[in-house]
């Protein structure tokens, strides 16, 4: 019934089944279980760490985008403000401009005006004169010099009060009295004007002078101590010219071509 | 008619003896490395694997699940020595079918075998987890005057789960022999399907038995530790 060899042999044998079992089986089975559990534990702690990762880079980005969106709108706002400063800026600096090229061109026309004016004073000076020359020639026998002198004359006697005093005191105070003209003046009228001069500062002949000088304007002028009393075409023209000015700048306005329509 | 394999000599020599239990004992080991060897030889490793790998590892995970249930430990060391149990008996018993041939399981040395295996793998672990001390405690409590008592229960345990496992299969095998010999249609036939069962059912209670023994031996010193620990 009971074999002690084969008890034995049989405990050998489930030691030695045992071993391989172990080795064979379940040591290869239980292995491949907890280096594929450890391997999915890995990928999964793979995946926790990545999803993490994901998270914070997500955090991360977003709150780049929200700086990014930030430094937009600043930036935005700051080329609009600089856009609107440079605007205003560059409307200002084309407001000078006109502004510069407007006095310009205003100082342009006031220059040009005056040439003009100047020329026309010239010109019609000449003219008056010729005109007046040849007029007095024709009808009156008269020579335009004469008038001239004639008028320096009746300047001369009709003075007011005040001018004739002052006139008088720098006369007598005067060493000489010089008396100017483009012409040669009559002697008739050279001897009306000394006595007229000779009444007024008890002055000599001889201390009267008369010159011609191309220099001066058509007329007579008196000197002496730095008064002067004249009567020339220019300052008859002068008056003339104040006219002249006063009709322009009137038809300038009013006109459709005037000055104030022009760019 | 041989009532145990260990009367059929192949081959004698002195005190020297190749009888049917040695003999189909190192067959059922033969069949069994194979077959482990067939099991093992695809297991992979990465978290895809084959249909049959995963039947594998459930079956062992159950297996595992059901270990450390009773032994509230980590079961992979309990697990060659109890699974080894099993396959060794179940697959003895289960070539009963086979024309010939003789279980190992029906030869009181075998059976023998296997329980003085258990018998000394339950102080094996237990020491193996509380210690040689810890170990010894046990048989003392709850008093030194149990200790002749432990030691019967141990002794007697030992031996039922010898005899229990011989007594079945020897005599399932014997009545399936005597069935044939008076009755040689059909019944044999069912009683071998039912002895089919009856080995799987015993192979089943001899590997569990075996774990209730190993976790009585180290239990006993974990319910003592709770106490302690309760009271201090």
């Amino acid at each position: 019934m009971f074999d002690w060899f084969t008890f034995a042999v049989e405990i050998i044998n489930f030691l030695i089944l045992l071993f391989l079992l172990k080795h064979f089986l379940f040591g290869r089975i239980l292995g491949a279980m907890d280096e594929r559990r450890k391997k999915i534990q890995t990928k999964w702690d793979d995946a926790d760490r990545a999803r993490s990762d994901a998270q914070e880079e997500k955090e991360r980005l977003r709150e780049q985008r929200e700086l990014l969106e930030q430094k937009k709108s600043e930036i935005m706002r700051r080329a609009e403000e600089e856009a609107r400063e440079k605007k205003e800026r560059l409307v200002e600096e084309s407001r000078a401009e006109v502004r510069r090229r407007q006095e310009g061109w205003e100082r342009a026309l006031a220059e040009g005006k005056r040439a003009f004016l100047d020329d026309l004073r010239r010109r019609l000076s000449e003219e008056v004169f010729a005109v007046c020359a040849k007029v007095l020639d024709d009808l009156g026998n008269e020579r335009i010099e004469t008038r001239i002198a004639e008028k320096f004359l009746v300047s001369l006697k009709e003075m007011n009060d005040d001018a004739r005093e002052e006139f008088a005191e720098k006369v007598r105070n005067a060493g000489r009295v010089k008396i100017y003209s483009r012409f040669a003046l009559p002697a008739e009228f050279k001897k009306k004007i000394g006595e007229e001069i000779a009444s007024r500062g008890n002055k000599k002949d001889s201390e009267i002078s008369f010159d011609v000088s191309a220099e001066n304007a058509y007329g007579v002028v008196l000197t002496c101590e730095g008064y002067q009393l004249d009567w020339t075409l220019k300052g008859y023209l002068d008056s003339l010219e104040g006219e002249l000015e006063t009709q322009l700048a009137r038809q300038a306005h009013s006109g459709p071509n005037g000055r104030g329509s022009e760019k | 008619m041989k009532v145990t394999p260990d009367n059929i000599i192949y081959w004698q020599k002195g005190f020297f003896v190749l009888n049917a239990t040695i003999v189909f004992t190192w067959i059922v080991m033969g069949l069994l490395l194979l077959v482990s060897w067939l099991a093992t030889r695809t297991l992979r490793t990465d978290p895809r694997i084959s249909y049959w790998q995963n039947f594998l590892e459930s079956i062992f995970q159950y297996i595992r699940n059901q270990i450390r249930e009773v032994l509230r430990d980590e079961p992979s060391r309990y697990l060659p020595f109890l699974g080894t149990l099993f396959l060794f008996i179940s697959l003895s018993n289960f070539l009963t079918f086979v024309p010939g041939y003789q279980p190992p399981t029906g030869s009181l040395s075998t059976t023998g075998a296997l329980a003085v295996c258990v018998f000394f793998a339950v102080p094996l672990y237990g020491i193996m987890r509380k210690g040689v001390p810890g170990y010894l405690k046990h048989y003392f409590q709850p008093t030194w005057f149990m200790f002749p008592f432990h030691v019967i229960s141990e002794i007697s345990r030992t031996l039922a789960l010898a005899i229990r496992l011989f007594g079945n299969i020897m005599s399932g095998t014997l009545i399936a022999a005597i069935l044939i010999s008076v009755v040689p249609l059909f019944l044999p036939v069912v009683m071998q399907a039912f002895g089919l069962l009856i080995g799987q059912i015993h192979a089943y209670i001899f590997a569990v038995l075996a774990l209730v023994y190993i976790a009585s031996g180290s239990r006993t010193e974990g319910k003592q530790e709770r106490r302690e620990g309760d009271e201090g």
